[in-house]
């Protein structure tokens, strides 16, 4: 294929993607197929609560994008409702502190994810942070798998403990106990540094008495102005 | 035969694939798999092999094709091999065999539910009594990385 080739079809891509953005979708080349699906949006701010001026919320996911909200803050009784954590429309723009997560990044569908991390930017106060704990780090896992597996000196993680970092709780038939994502430093860093945050600090750590090695990322990134 | 949940023209009788009630012990010779085994969920699974197992006559064989090999993803991802639809081989490459690559949005179903090896698959199989006649690495369509396992493996008779 001659370069001028390449050009010109890159930017019937740009284009293609470009007009499908406007229509709030976006395009992807995926193994054995090319799929259009919406593109992740942050919602809107409707009828909103009244919050104090400094607050936080800490996100357990329940089932689906569906979980718990719990809203703290100076000079307020501590309170809690459940919600889609995708769409957050009761919380106003730019309100919130710390939006500090349990268990939640990881085990939302990637494209939900994507509309999550604008959504919480949209409502996070400028500088405003975002507190991940325990995303697990594929890297490290793939590592101590392979290590392991030739007999090097790995933390001995075979496929079931690898999985269960990847994949969580597969004895039961709902996805909802699954882990829907791999990740990585560089992974978690572009994709938080694309919806608008930087990132204060990326640190492998050990979450789980036992662990040979670090095998999660904790992350904390703060909304970019 | 065509089995599928979905109906369409090529769909011969339509159910769940782990529930065959409308054939009886030992009766089929063979049953192929496409894109089914990671897919479903481990306890799903173990039950389908097991029903699949008794609907299967004695030497009847169950194929299992391109079953993603977690050993050779892994190593793929650590050696910065080239990728299939990126430069290298990075995480984006392994969420398609690790997850299931399931795109566009929620789609559960294409979710890859499970990690599986060389070892993991013989075991598995052989624990509801199969024999594994054959097992090797395979590359899906021009992969330049033989990423996927064949197994094929036979109802001990």
């Amino acid at each position: 294929m001659s370069g001028a080739t390449v050009q010109s079809n890159s930017s019937v891509k740009r284009l293609i993607r470009k007009v499908l953005g406007w229509a709030g979708l976006e395009i992807y080349g995926a193994r054995g197929g090319v799929y259009v699906c919406r593109a992740p949006r942050a919602g809107r701010a409707g009828r909103t609560r009244s919050l104090p001026a400094s607050c936080r919320l800490h996100l357990r996911l329940k089932e689906a994008e569906q979980g718990f909200v719990e809203i703290t803050g100076d000079g307020m009784v501590p309170s809690e409702f459940e919600s889609s954590l995708v769409r957050l429309p009761s919380i106003p723009d730019g309100s919130v502190e710390e939006i500090r997560l349990s268990g939640v990044y990881e085990f939302l569908f990637r494209q939900d994810r994507r509309s999550v991390i604008l959504e919480w930017r949209r409502i996070l106060v400028h500088g405003g942070a975002l507190v991940i704990r325990g995303l697990p780090d594929f890297e490290a896992i793939a590592t101590q798998y392979v290590q392991a597996a030739e007999g090097g000196a790995g933390g001995g993680l075979d496929l079931e403990h690898v999985l269960k970092y990847t994949h969580g709780d597969v004895t039961k038939a709902s996805s909802d106990q699954l882990r829907k994502d791999v990740f990585t430093a560089e992974s978690v860093t572009a994709e938080l540094r694309g919806a608008g945050y930087e990132i204060a600090s990326i640190e492998r750590v050990q979450h789980e008495l036992g662990e040979s090695a670090p095998l999660w990322l904790d992350v904390l990134a703060r909304r970019r102005d | 035969m065509n089995v599928d949940i979905v109906p369409s023209a090529a769909t011969d009788i339509v159910t769940n694939v782990r529930e065959l009630p409308m054939l009886a012990d030992g009766t089929v010779d063979e049953i192929r798999l496409s894109a089914v085994y990671e897919h479903l969920y481990r306890p799903e699974r173990l039950e389908a092999i097991r029903e699949w197992h008794r609907v299967l006559r004695p030497g009847g064989m169950l194929h299992i094709s391109y079953v993603p090999d977690f050993d050779v993803i892994a190593r793929a991802f650590l050696d910065h091999r080239p990728g299939i639809l990126h430069e290298t081989f990075n995480f984006e490459e392994v969420f398609l065999y690790s997850h299931g690559g399931y795109l566009p949005h929620h789609a559960p179903e294409q979710l890859h539910k499970d990690l599986f090896n060389d070892r993991s698959l013989r075991s598995e199989l052989e624990a509801v009594g199969y024999e594994v006649a054959s097992l090797e690495n395979v590359c899906y369509r021009d992969e330049p990385i033989p990423l996927n396992l064949n197994v094929v493996a036979r109802k001990r008779a």
